[in-house]
């Protein structure tokens, strides 16, 4: 007997899960680095993101290497840790990312699910399907 | 029946949850922690199962009590 919950995905990121996704998906955290590699200036046929200088861009606090030519930027802004990067099919990374960046989304739901279940103590194993990849949490 | 919780994770970013093997109440408490971790239901929906379980449920608690009870889960 059982429902199911449809959630939708929260771009709230957080340091601690970011380092966990990136280590369970073979992708490299770089603490500390000041510059992620993308096309090196902006040609001005996308706006730059909401509350971002020119200046702005190039630089961040940490990054994230998924192992294509341009990196993700960890950017603080307002508070909040944020990601950018360029989209720019030659950089590789859609490809690694996904459309809409739904890889990237998933790999970070997954790496929260990990998150909370270690701090619970709550058993689980995880399977990959095609289409999606799943997290069976074992209550009993 | 174990009690489990599944995660999917779409390819597309979409994330799904599923109760399995819970009673009553608990089904939709079972998930609440991990709803708060992941970010806001749009949508929960109750499986085939619920609806036969609680449509007899209901008709029972009506034939000798009198009384509604649709508020169960799983």
């Amino acid at each position: 007997m059982s429902h199911v919950d449809q959630i939708e995905f929260e771009e709230k990121w957080d340091l601690d899960t970011l380092k966990g996704m990136c280590l369970a998906e073979g992708w490299k955290f770089l603490e500390g680095k000041r510059t992620y590699e993308w096309f090196g200036k902006h040609i001005g046929d996308y706006p730059i993101p909401e509350g971002f200088t020119l200046d702005d861009m190039g630089r961040c606090g940490h990054v994230i290497d998924v192992g294509a030519k341009y990196q993700l930027g960890v950017v603080r802004k307002g508070g909040e840790w944020r990601l950018v990067w360029d989209f720019w099919h030659s950089g590789g990374l859609p490809d690694v990312l996904g459309p809409g960046a739904g890889v990237l989304k998933q790999s970070y739901s997954l790496a929260k699910v990990r998150r909370e279940c270690k701090r619970r103590r709550l058993r689980f194993r995880e399977r990959r399907n095609e289409g999606h990849r799943e997290i069976e949490i074992l209550m009993d | 029946m174990k009690r489990k919780i599944i995660v999917r994770a779409f390819d597309d970013g979409r994330i799904e949850l599923e109760a399995d093997g819970y009673k009553g109440q608990s089904c939709q408490e079972a998930t609440e922690f991990l709803g708060k971790v992941l970010g806001q239901t749009t949508d929960s929906r109750k499986k085939a199962e619920w609806w036969l379980r609680n449509g007899r449920e209901v008709r029972r608690n009506r034939e000798r009590f009198g009384i509604e009870t649709n508020k169960l889960c799983g």
